[in-house]
This record gives structure tokens, C-alpha cells and sequence, in this order.
């Protein structure tokens, strides 16, 4: 009974490590966020509770374009970063000569940031960037391809970004899995597709729709490439443009946060559909149970 | 039940392994190894770890290419044959039972990719199992069973798409000492029965001996030796096979002389013993002389011949017998397994007897 009143004593003077973590998550996000909360249920200067911030996004088509805008934008990137992603890390998976330096080659954009990417696409893709200039030297084009400060221009900065991020996650993901359920399969009979799709792929199911339910979360709270290589007044019109300007240009605090809120329902939901596809099959180990 | 008929009857092969040699950059894993095994017959690759006796095995499976050499199945080159149309079963040493299937499922895997019907797939599956006795839990998952369940899993997964040759990597290294002993025990029965041409990797002698009807003892890729367990057990040809079976002591010394049907021999430390004549040595030869620590006696009285006196300097209690480590009069450390529970402390002096008969003549290399 002492023995288990002394435990209960030092489990709790053992939480009380937390604090120093905990407290900065306290102040810097959950305050802001139930405060960010308690600023969308207020019209702009004025007091008492109300919807009208939420009814006034889902009636002005400025703020509510930004969903389809939004998702338009980043599913398709994000599926087209999976397949790519998913091509070269299935391709460089195991014991291969330079992967290490493929690999890094594939993550270094993430290292740069979306800011320096969107630069060195202007530079790239400019009408007399190197891109057009070969696309015109070779004789695919006769004039310059238009993939700056526009939807495309946004959606290959997002695309760069992902797949160093989807790819990143895979590798770890992919190398995790024991060649010897291959070696399994192809002993069997099964060539070499029908192992990817019976054996490799349910394996690994699990885990490729969560780096990309974590891809569309983070990429649809773009900004930076939709300002700097897109076209923030219409085609890349999204969340993080509409909230920045009106907290930034209008000063309305509550229309911003309102926003927000919504970005972030937007992302549930996201997360809530790929969650289910993902249960639909095998949600498990990939390892061998000796 | 008659297992011949439960698990189809498999068109038995034979394998020859010609000169075949793998290397991996500069390094070399398996050196012009040749291996004839018979079809029906049981072999097994003995040898430690690292040896290469797994990279032989990859390489009859297909997950490798020869980088020198052939593989020949019923004297059929396969060294080209993509590994899913060698119709070879392997029993991996982690089973690699697929975690995201059923018991049930995992077994009819191969008859699946096989384009098997489904009617006659359903069959085969439960006699497959009926044949490991796992009947009853074809519908859990890997993770739900034992060890040793996994393991009967992985050879009926193995055995039911009927191959022409059963490889085993090292399958019953996994389980306890006493599921290994009743493993061995259905392992061998199955061969019995079936007379699969099987090639098994092992590093534990036991399992070799007890299982094979032909033994290949594996070192740094080359093949020392290969026998029936009978010929592995009595006559090792090299040091490095008597160490690996369980020679524990050696001497090395020059044979001195005769004394009727014996050579007497003396070491390079001075001790002087009989050893019984054999046909390839003879009087004047330089000799490397072994014995395993259990044909080692103890005696109540020193003086006779072939008898050692020494200390002991380790003792190590294992249950049934004890291992000694005795220093002789002579600076020769000698390994004993003493059965019983008589127990001799660190110190006590012993008076140890090397037989004659159990001492044996190998060459040093």
C-alpha cells in the first residue's frame, strides 16, 4: 500500500516535467486558438455573440471561392507528388548505388523553403528562362509557355515542395518493409506487378495515406508560391490570401480568424475522408512476427 | 493420413551446383562451390554465420545471380529462370508470413498466382493445413500465432504449390530449444513422406546430423567437406569441420612410434598418448590429434596409460553435465563434459582419460 502511495507520489512530481513543454503550448497555441475561436462568433467592432462572420463567408463569393479554389489547387498537386514520389522512392528502395545522393537531390527543395523556390522558379520559367529557351530551341513551342503568376505557377511550386516531403517520408516508410515478403512472393509465383499489388503496396497502404493526408493538410494552407508565382486576384485566390488580407489590409480580425476556422474544418474533413480509405484495408505491422 | 497424397504428390528434382562462385565487389561469398544432391535427398549447409551458405541458397531461390558457375535443376540450367517460375519452396528464416492475409490466404498465395481454380485452390489449401495440423486456425492472422505455428504456416505455404525443390534458411532458429527438438522431429517425417529434394542452412549441428541425409560443411564460402552425418560425425577431414561438430581439443605432435594396433604420439607440449592406427598415417608423421570433451573420462587412479593429470580452471554447470576446462601437467588446456551431478570446484586435480578409440587423426587445415 506504501509501496503504491510512493509510486502515485513521484508519478506526479514526474508530470510536473511536462510543464516546461506544456506551458508554450498552452500560451502560444491554445490560447490564441479558443481566442481565435471566441473572435469568429464577433461582427468586426462590435459586441455580442453572432454568426455573421460564418454566414458572410458562405454568402460572399470572394471568401467563399477560396474552398473549390483551394482544393482545386492542392489535390491534384498532392496526388500528382504522390505518384512521383511514389515512383522514385519504390525505384530507389533497398540497396541502391548513389541513393544517397538521389535522395538528397529529391529532399533538397525542402530544405530551401517555399520562398526560395518560388524565386528560383521565376528565374527558370521566366519567357526567356532556360525552360523556354530549350522548349523553343527544340521545337516544341514557338513561343514562351506562360507558367509564372498563374495557377501553374503555384501548382509546380506546391508539386517541388511535396514530393521532397512525400518522398522524404517514404523512403523510411518503404525501406521498413522486409525484402523477405518479396522474396516470399516471387518464390511463390507471383512476377513482379503482382507482388507490388498483393504483397508490397497493402503493406505499406497504410502508411502512404497518411504522408498524404499530412501533404493536403499542410500544402492547403499555401501562401507564398500562390503570391509570389501565382495569381493571388483570381486563380490562386486561396485561404491564406483572403485571411492575410483581411486581417492585414481591412483589419478585420474576426473575418481573418473566420477564415481559419473554416481552412481548418476544411482540413478535418480532409483528414476524416483519407482516415476512412485508409481503414477500408490493412492498417497494421509490416514486419514479421517471429 | 497418407501426407503423400495431402500435399499432392511434387515432382522431386535433382540440384547441381557447379563451380558456382558469388562476389559481392571484392569480396568473396561463395567460392567454386560444386554440390550434386540427388533427387529425394535431404542436404543441409552446416556452417557459421557468414560462411555462405545463405548466398548459396539465395542463388538456388533466384533473389541472386552467380557471379561464376551453374545451377542445374534435374540438369536443366536455371541460372537464367526468373526466380517466380523456378518452382522452388523456401521457408525463410523469419517465415515472412504476409502480416496484411490469413492463415488461410497466406497458404493459397501461391496457388492463386498460379491461376489454381478456386475449387480445387480451397483443396489443396486445407489439406496443406490438414497436412501441419493448423486446420483450425486458418482464418487468424500471422500475428495471432506461435512461433512454431508460424513456422508449420511457412512450409505448408512452402509445400503446397507442389515444388520441385524445398529450401529451408534456417527455420526452427527462431523457436526454444524444445520446440526445435519437435520441429526436427515433423520436419523429418514430412521429408520421409513427401521425399521433396530439400536443402536446408543451419549453423547447429544437431539439426544437420539429425535431419540429412547429406551433410556440407560451409567455411569463409568454400565447402570443407561433404558426407552422410555418419561420416561428417566420425571422420571430420579438417580441423575446421572437427571444431564445428564438436572437437573441442586438439594437439598437434609428430607420431612416434608403434604399440600394436596403436601409434604413440606426442604433442609438441610432451604429453604422450595412443592413438588406434588408421590408414592414411604412419610413424614419423606430423599429426593433429582431437577429441570431443565428452569421450573425455575421469579416473580414480592416475597411471594409466593415455591418462592426463590437470586442474580445473572452469567449471560451468549446464543441468545434466558440467564443462570443465582442465590445465594439464603439460600447459595443454582441455575441455570435459562430465555427466552427473557430481560437481569438481575450480582447483581440484583431476586425473582425465583420452581412450584410444575416441581419439582421432585430422589435418590441420
Amino acid at each position: 500500500m506504501r509501496a503504491n502511495d510512493s509510486d502515485k507520489g513521484r508519478f506526479q512530481k514526474d508530470t510536473l516535467l511536462l510543464l516546461p513543454s506544456l506551458l508554450p503550448l498552452l500560451l502560444i497555441f491554445l490560447y490564441p486558438l479558443i481566442q481565435g475561436l471566441f473572435l469568429t462568433l464577433h461582427k468586426n467592432g462590435a459586441s455580442g455573440f453572432t454568426l455573421y462572420n460564418y454566414i458572410q463567408f458562405f454568402k460572399v463569393r470572394n471568401f467563399f471561392n477560396t474552398i473549390p479554389r483551394t482544393l482545386i489547387l492542392v489535390i491534384p498537386s498532392s496526388i500528382l507528388e504522390m505518384v512521383l514520389a511514389f515512383a522514385m522512392a519504390y525505384h530507389l528502395r533497398g540497396p541502391v548505388r548513389g541513393k544517397g545522393l538521389l535522395n538528397g537531390l529529391i529532399m533538397f527543395p525542402l530544405t530551401l523553403g517555399p520562398l526560395i523556390v518560388a524565386v528560383g522558379m521565376i528565374d527558370f520559367f521566366k519567357p526567356d528562362g532556360w525552360f523556354n529557351l530549350l522548349l523553343i530551341h527544340v521545337g516544341l513551342v514557338s513561343r514562351p509557355l506562360q507558367l509564372l503568376y498563374n495557377f501553374w505557377g503555384t501548382f509546380i511550386s506546391l508539386t517541388i515542395l511535396g514530393i521532397g516531403f512525400i518522398f522524404s517520408n517514404l523512403v523510411g516508410l518503404m525501406d521498413s518493409i522486409d525484402p523477405s515478403f518479396e522474396q516470399a512472393a516471387r518464390s511463390l509465383g507471383a512476377n513482379g506487378f503482382q507482388t507490388f499489388v498483393k504483397v508490397f503496396y497493402p503493406l505499406i497502404r497504410s502508411g502512404v495515406w497518411n504522408i498524404f493526408a499530412l501533404n493536403v493538410i499542410m500544402q492547403l494552407a499555401v501562401y507564398s508560391s500562390a503570391i509570389i508565382v501565382g495569381n493571388p486576384a483570381s486563380s490562386t485566390r486561396v485561404f491564406s490570401v483572403v485571411a492575410f488580407e483581411q486581417a492585414m489590409q481591412y483589419f478585420n480580425y474576426n473575418m481573418a480568424e473566420t477564415i481559419a476556422v473554416v481552412m481548418a474544418i476544411v482540413q478535418f474533413i480532409c483528414l476524416g475522408v483519407v482516415h476512412y480509405i485508409r481503414k477500408k484495408g490493412y492498417v497494421g505491422s509490416a514486419s514479421t512476427f517471429k | 493420413m497418407n501426407l503423400q497424397k495431402a500435399a499432392g504428390a511434387p515432382v522431386s528434382t535433382s540440384v547441381q551446383i557447379e563451380h558456382v562462385t558469388k562476389t559481392f565487389g571484392r569480396s568473396t561469398a561463395v567460392k567454386d562451390v560444386s554440390l550434386n544432391v540427388p533427387s529425394g535427398e535431404f542436404m543441409s549447409l552446416l556452417g557459421p554465420s557468414g560462411c555462405g551458405k545463405t548466398t548459396l541458397l539465395s542463388m538456388i531461390l533466384g533473389i541472386l545471380d552467380v557471379s561464376e558457375g551453374e545451377i542445374l535443376f534435374n540438369e536443366a540450367k536455371v541460372d537464367d529462370v526468373p526466380m517466380h517460375k523456378r518452382d522452388v519452396g523456401m521457408v525463410f528464416q523469419n517465415y515472412a508470413l504476409f502480416p496484411h492475409m490469413s492463415i488461410r490466404k497466406n497458404v493459397g498465395f501461391g496457388l492463386e498466382m498460379r491461376r489454381v481454380p478456386k475449387k480445387e485452390r480451397e483443396e489443396r489449401v486445407e489439406k496443406a493445413l490438414a497436412l501441419v495440423q493448423l486446420e483450425s486456425l486458418a482464418d487468424r492472422y500471422p500475428r495471432q500465432l506461435s512461433g512454431g505455428q508460424q513456422q508449420r504456416v511457412a512450409l505448408a505455404r512452402a509445400l503446397v504449390v507442389r515444388p520441385k525443390v524445398l529450401l529451408l534458411d534456417e527455420p526452427l532458429s527462431n523457436l526454444d530449444a524444445k520446440l526445435r527438438k519437435e520441429m526436427r522431429i515433423q520436419l523429418k517425417s514430412l521429408h520421409q513422406e513427401l521425399g521433396i529434394t530439400t536443402i536446408y542452412v543451419t549453423h547447429d549441428q544437431e539439426e544437420a546430423l539429425s535431419l540429412s541425409t547429406q551433410v556440407a560443411v560451409m567455411s569463409q564460402g568454400v565447402v570443407q567437406q561433404i558426407g552422410t552425418p555418419q561420416e561428417i560425425f566420425l571422420h571430420p577431414c579438417n580441423r575446421f569441420v572437427a571444431n564445428f561438430i564438436g572437437y573441442a581439443n586438439f594437439f598437434e605432435g609428430r607420431l612416434e612410434g608403434e604399440a600394436g594396433e596403436n601409434f604413440i604420439f606426442r604433442s609438441d607440449s610432451g604429453l604422450v598418448l595412443q592413438v588406434k592406427k588408421d590408414r592414411t598415417h604412419s610413424v614419423g608423421d606430423s599429426v593433429l590429434l582431437t577429441i570431443k570433451p565428452e569421450n573425455i573420462r575421469l579416473l580414480d587412479t592416475p597411471g594409466e596409460r593415455n591418462a592426463v593429470r590437470g586442474r580445473v580452471v572452469v567449471s560451468d554447470y549446464v543441468g545434466n553435465t558440467t564443462g570443465y576446462e582442465v590445465l594439464s601437467e603439460f600447459g595443454d588446456r582441455l575441455k570435459v563434459n562430465v555427466l552427473g551431478f557430481e560437481s569438481y570446484p575450480e582447483g581440484t586435480e583431476l586425473t582425465l582419460y583420452l581412450a584410444p578409440a575416441h581419439l582421432l587423426m585430422v589435418a590441420k587445415e
